[in-house]
């Protein structure tokens, strides 16, 4: 084990598109996922993800390390998370919150599910639909039905702008 | 699919937990994937003043969410509730409370967080409040808490209470807070018949945020807690049990009456705080308050604020200022002085007068032999005869230009500026003169000056 003769341990990380990266020890068991397979002495040789591609593991694997090396300071890690996130597309997003989920990851996992709560907040439903590409299969009574349900939603001015 | 609706549903559920109440109930409309997601949310945040529609209609979805989260055995981690009583529905909402908050503990309730705002009149809660068992975040606002409070105080998880206008007494008060073992932050703001609480280190471990102000100044503090950050008490008598406050960033002090346990000095505060940021002290009695050597990470935000209210005796006053400033010195300091035009003026910043006229230049030449001001403001109210402001506007400009041009051997240089109403701006006034028409447009003076390296300066920003 790594702790036991005191060298920083490398531990190399295969994505399901066949690339390989090696990372601190330290900074992969962030995820639990990782962490388990480290105390089940199962991260010797090659650890195989096999639902994250290369791309987003690389950009995880950034994170892993960037957020590893700020000690205990949750305003400075909050503020490298929104750093970190602040020129990520939707697309991206969406692919390192299945990257989190699957490594259980818990604080990419919710800094990624925060800031797309942040986009869709205080948007009309159109706004939404139209930004995230949702098709509305409601018929327009059913669409009318589900409103009125939940009226008190709908009052007041919605704020319709791409800002 | 679109890609945000192919994700898995706790991925989505994550999502909406960040969401307010409303733009999550709002997703059910996006599409018949979309419908149900919210509803099994695991907080739930209701608020009445961004609610929009009547009391009736808010108290109504309340009541039916709690009631389906109720039938479907849903989890509610954390639930946030405001509510405002007024008007002709304080009944109404009184009985709605009545009947959920005993229910969240069965619903496995996580952090409850309740504020009650009483518009009106004092209404007594304590039928609800004592029932909130999963309490994390208690504010009150005009509210009674009754005679009788239950044996047991069920606020084990209690970290934040904020206590405004409440009718409560010492014993019960007590009995609260001592039953909250976590709290962090306590707020007690004008409340009636809490004339004395007591801070001790034993009962409040964590307690990191003091605010106590009041109106009534039979009320007392006395503080016995070393790990407080924030201590901001208004309108009170207060002493301090111990003087050293290893974590305390910020202090404020106003309109206080200070004792201490120290033996020694009997009438001095010594107080050692080596994180001291922030430290604001209003008062009309100069304070024998001062930091020991430790204290030195003092930021330049420091304000300190006198308000001297009687200077018939000038050479004492200026005695005890320059013993206080010279304590403070190593610090930046803004120092406010003020003095009431009529004693018997009602204490609100805004009907402040300052220095009067006659007095002024003596008054600075005074306070040049104390201290080096780096920056000093002469504050005009727009009240009172404009006469006297324009005379008073001459005549400590004309002060400042001999001071100016006779030269002082410890000034280097010194710089006139006034501001002007309409621009919004400081223009630097570079003559002796002052054009009448420009004089009418003024509400502030700004004179900053640089004093040569030699001289000690103990005062950077000095605002009369």
């Amino acid at each position: 084990m790594a702790a036991e003769t005191g060298t920083p341990t490398t531990l190399t990380l295969k994505s399901n598109d066949d690339e390989l990266f090696s990372v601190a020890e330290s900074a992969a068991i962030l995820s639990v996922t990782i962490r388990n397979m480290v105390e089940d002495g199962c991260a010797g040789g090659v650890i195989p993800l096999d639902n994250v591609d290369g791309k987003t593991l690389a950009s995880v694997i950034t994170y892993m390390n960037g957020i590893s090396a700020i000690p205990a300071d949750e305003e400075k890690k909050k503020s490298y998370r929104d750093k970190f996130l602040s020129d990520k597309d939707f697309e991206t997003l969406a692919d390192m919150v299945l990257a989190a989920n699957y490594l259980n990851m818990s604080c990419l996992m919710d800094a990624v599910s925060a800031k797309i709560a942040q986009v869709m907040e205080k948007k009309s439903v159109g706004w939404v639909r139209r930004k995230f590409g949702i098709e509305n299969d409601y018929t327009p009574e059913e669409e009318a039905a589900v409103k009125e349900e939940h009226k008190w939603t709908f009052e007041g001015v919605e704020t319709d702008d791409d800002n | 699919m679109d890609r945000i609706s192919k994700l898995p549903e706790e991925i989505l559920q994550r999502i909406l937990y960040f969401l307010s109440q409303k733009q999550a109930v709002r997703t059910s409309v996006l599409s018949k994937s979309w419908r149900n997601i919210w509803c099994t949310r695991p907080n739930l945040d209701f608020s009445d003043d961004t609610f929009k529609g009547n009391k009736q209609y808010f108290l109504s979805v309340v009541n039916n969410t709690l009631q389906r989260y109720r039938d479907q055995r849903l989890c509610v981690k954390k639930f946030h509730l405001r509510i405002s009583l007024g008007d002709n529905t304080y009944k109404e909402s009184v009985s709605f409370l009545e009947k959920w908050v005993p229910r969240f503990t069965a619903m496995g309730v996580g952090a409850f967080r309740l504020s009650i705002l009483s518009k009106n009149e004092c209404v007594d809660m304590s039928s609800v409040v004592f029932k909130a068992e999963s309490l994390k975040l208690l504010r009150l606002f005009n509210c009674d808490l009754g005679q009788n409070t239950p044996k047991n105080i069920p606020f084990v998880r209690l970290t934040v209470l904020r206590l405004i206008k409440v009718l409560i007494n010492k014993d019960i008060f007590n009995k609260i807070v001592w039953s909250c073992p976590l709290l962090t932050t306590m707020l007690i703001e004008q409340c009636r018949g809490l004339e004395n609480v007591t801070l001790e280190k034993t009962r409040h471990k964590y307690l990191k945020h003091f605010t106590f102000r009041t109106i009534d100044d039979r009320c007392s503090v006395e503080i016995d807690i070393l790990t407080l950050e924030t201590i901001d008490i208004l309108g009170c008598k207060v002493r301090f049990h111990s003087h050293e406050f290893t974590n305390l960033k910020s202090l404020s002090l106003h309109s206080v009456e200070i004792s201490t346990d120290s033996v020694e000095q009997s009438r001095a505060l010594c107080i050692d705080a080596p994180n001291i940021k922030y430290f604001r002290y209003v008062g009309n009695l100069i304070p024998s308050i001062s930091f020991t050597p430790t204290s030195n990470k003092w930021k330049s935000s420091s304000n300190v604020r006198f308000y001297i209210k009687d200077v018939q005796d000038a050479q004492s006053c200026f005695l005890k200022l320059s013993k206080q400033l010279q304590s403070l010195s190593r610090f930046g300091i803004s120092l406010e002085i003020a003095q009431y035009f009529d004693h018997n003026i009602v204490h609100n910043e805004e009907d402040l007068n300052l220095i009067r006229v006659a007095s002024l230049p003596s008054f600075l030449n005074c306070l040049f032999c104390i201290c080096r001001p780096k920056i000093i403001t002469r504050y005009w109210l727009m009240h009172g005869e404009l006469m006297m402001r324009e005379t008073e506007q001459k005549e400590l400009i004309q002060y400042f230009c001999i001071l100016r041009e006779r030269g002082n051997q410890d000034l280097e240089d010194l710089r006139i500026e006034i501001f002007n109403n309409s621009r919004r701006e400081w223009k630097r006034l570079r003559g002796p003169i002052l054009l009448e028409s420009a004089l009418l447009d003024i509400s502030h003076i700004r004179i900053r000056l640089k004093w040569r390296e030699s001289c000690e300066s103990s005062s950077n920003l000095l605002e009369l």
